[in-house]
C-alpha cells in the first residue's frame, strides 16, 4: 500500500508544482521586444565588446532603444549588419572597414635573457623589457590571447594578423602593454612596422629594419601622406594613395606593403 | 543560539561542503577561474541553499512522515528545489532585474546540484530543527562560497606558475583543491 501512497504524493506534488509554475510564468511574464531576439541572432556573437557593451545580447536590447548604437559593432558581416537595419527600419552609410596591425618587426637584439611569466604585461615591467627597444614587441602573444576572433597568429617570432578575421575591434590594442598594435583602414597599402620614438642613431644600433626618422619616406610621398613626427614615421591614411614610393625609399626596410596573398591571409611582414 | 552557532561553524569550516563532502565539485571546478564569477556563482548558490533548506524541512515533516514514504525524499527534493528555483527565477527576472542579471546563468546552473540536494538531504539526517535547518543552509552556502573564492585566487595564481604540461589546467586544480581538502582537516579536531 505504501507504493501506492508514494505515488500518489509524488504525482499530486508534481502536478500541484507543474500548474503553480504555469501560472507564475503567466503571471510574471516579462515582456521582450521580438526584434531583440532576431537582432541578437544577427549579431556576430563573439561578445568582443567593441561595442562598448560587454556582450552581443546587450548591445542587442539596447539597440532596439537606440537604433544608431548599431554602428558601435564592428564585427558584424555586411549583410546581416543591412538586415539588422532592416529590422530597425533605418538606413545607414557604408561602415569603414578596419584592422589591426602589429607595428614591430621583432628584430631589436636582446639586453637580457628573460625567464620569468610568460606573458607581455610581465615582461614589460621589468627593467622596460628584455629587448633593447623599449618599444618593441614583446613576442609572448598577450594579443593572441585578447583576440575574440582568432585573427592573430604566432608564427615564429612575429605576429600575423589574418584580414578575413579581424574585424578591427580593439580588443589586442588594449591588451598589448607596449601599445604596438595599430588600427587601420582595411585599404590601407602600407604601413610602418615600427613604433620606436628613439633617435636614429639608437634605432640603427640595436635594430635592423627600426624607424629611424630619416625623413627620406618624407621626400618621396608626393602627396604629403607621411611625416616623421618624433623619430616616427606615420602614415594619414586620408592621403596616402598607396603608390609605394615609400616602401621604395625607405631603406630600413620599416615601411612595408600590406598585401593579400592566395589563401587572404595578410601579414605585415614577406 | 549557541546550537545554531556551532551549527554554523561546523557547516562552513569543519564539514564544508565542497572540501568535506566534496559535493558541488563541478562548479567548484567549472566556475572557479575568476574571482569576480566565483562571487558570483558562491552568492547565486548561498541563496538557493538557504531557500532549499527552508522549503524541503516542511515538506519532509509534514507531508514526508505522515504518509511514511520518506524514502521517497530524493526524488520528492529534486522535484521541489527543481520548481522552486525556477519559481525565484521568475519573480527575480521580473522584480530584480538588477539582481536577476548579478545571478545571471549561475541560477538555473544550480537547480539541480548535488550540494543542493546534499545540503536538504544531510538536514534531514542531522535532524535538524526548521531554523536549524535554514541556519545550515545558509552556512553551508557560506562555506561553498569561501572553498570557491580560496580555490579561485589559488587559480589565478595558477594561471602564471610554470606546471608541467602533462599537469595544466584542471590536473593541477584537483590537486590544489586536494592539498585545499587536507588544510580544511585541521578545523575536524576542532571542539566546539
Amino acid at each position: 500500500m505504501i507504493e501506492a501512497e508514494a505515488v500518489v504524493v509524488i504525482a499530486v506534488l508534481g502536478t500541484v508544482f507543474g500548474v503553480g509554475l504555469a501560472y507564475a510564468s503567466r503571471k510574471f511574464e516579462v515582456h521582450v521586444d521580438p526584434r531583440v531576439e532576431k537582432i541578437s541572432e544577427l549579431l556576430p556573437g563573439a561578445n568582443c565588446s567593441a561595442c562598448g557593451f560587454p556582450a552581443c545580447m546587450e548591445l542587442a536590447e539596447s539597440v532596439v532603444k537606440d537604433h544608431y548604437l548599431i554602428n558601435n559593432c564592428k564585427a558584424c558581416a555586411e549583410e546581416s549588419w543591412l538586415e539588422i537595419c532592416d529590422i530597425l527600419g533605418i538606413e545607414l552609410e557604408k561602415r569603414k572597414q578596419e584592422i589591426a596591425l602589429v607595428a614591430c618587426s621583432y628584430d631589436s637584439v636582446d639586453k637580457f635573457e628573460y625567464e620569468g611569466v610568460k606573458t607581455c604585461a610581465a615582461a614589460d615591467l621589468i627593467m622596460d623589457g628584455f629587448k633593447a627597444c623599449k618599444y618593441a614587441c614583446l613576442g609572448f602573444g598577450d594579443c593572441v590571447l585578447a583576440c575574440p576572433f582568432g585573427a592573430i597568429e604566432k608564427r615564429g617570432f612575429q605576429f600575423f594578423v589574418d584580414f578575413r578575421n579581424c574585424i578591427g575591434c580593439g580588443a589586442c590594442v588594449d591588451a598589448c602593454p607596449r601599445g604596438l598594435i595599430k588600427i587601420v583602414d582595411k585599404n590601407a597599402k602600407v604601413f610602418v612596422r615600427c613604433n620606436s620614438l628613439d633617435k636614429g642613431k639608437i634605432v640603427a644600433q640595436i635594430c635592423e629594419t627600426g624607424c629611424t626618422g630619416c625623413k627620406q619616406c618624407e621626400k618621396a610621398c608626393e602627396k604629403e601622406a607621411i611625416k616623421v613626427e618624433n623619430n616616427l614615421a606615420v602614415i594619414d591614411y586620408e592621403l596616402c594613395d598607396g603608390c609605394g614610393a615609400c616602401i621604395e625609399a625607405c631603406k630600413f626596410g620599416t615601411i612595408v606593403p600590406i598585401f593579400p596573398s592566395e589563401d587572404a591571409v595578410v601579414s605585415n611582414s614577406e | 543560539m549557541e546550537d545554531l552557532l556551532v551549527i554554523a561553524v561546523g557547516a562552513i569550516f569543519v564539514n564544508n561542503i565542497v572540501l568535506y563532502w566534496f559535493l558541488g565539485l563541478c562548479p567548484f571546478f567549472g566556475v572557479s577561474k575568476k574571482t569576480s564569477s566565483a562571487l558570483g556563482m558562491g552568492s547565486a548558490v548561498i541563496f538557493v541553499m538557504t531557500c532549499a533548506s527552508a522549503i524541503t524541512w516542511p515538506i519532509y515533516t509534514y507531508l514526508l512522515i505522515p504518509f511514511n514514504i520518506e524514502f521517497m525524499r530524493t526524488v520528492t527534493f529534486i522535484l521541489v528545489i527543481a520548481t522552486f528555483v525556477q519559481l525565484i527565477e521568475m519573480v527575480i527576472r521580473k522584480y530584480k532585474p538588477s539582481l536577476y542579471k548579478a545571478l545571471g546563468i549561475y541560477l538555473p546552473l544550480i537547480t539541480t546540484n548535488c550540494a543542493i540536494m546534499g545540503v536538504a538531504l544531510l538536514n534531514i539526517e542531522e535532524g535538524y530543527s526548521f531554523i536549524g535547518s535554514v541556519v545550515d543552509g545558509f552556512s553551508a552556502g557560506i562555506g561553498f562560497t569561501l572553498a570557491l573564492l580560496l580555490m579561485s585566487g589559488i587559480r589565478e595564481r595558477l594561471e602564471f606558475a610554470n606546471v608541467p604540461r602533462s599537469f595544466q589546467d584542471l590536473p593541477i586544480a584537483f590537486i590544489s583543491a586536494a592539498l585545499l581538502a587536507l588544510a580544511f582537516m585541521a578545523f575536524s579536531g576542532m571542539r566546539l
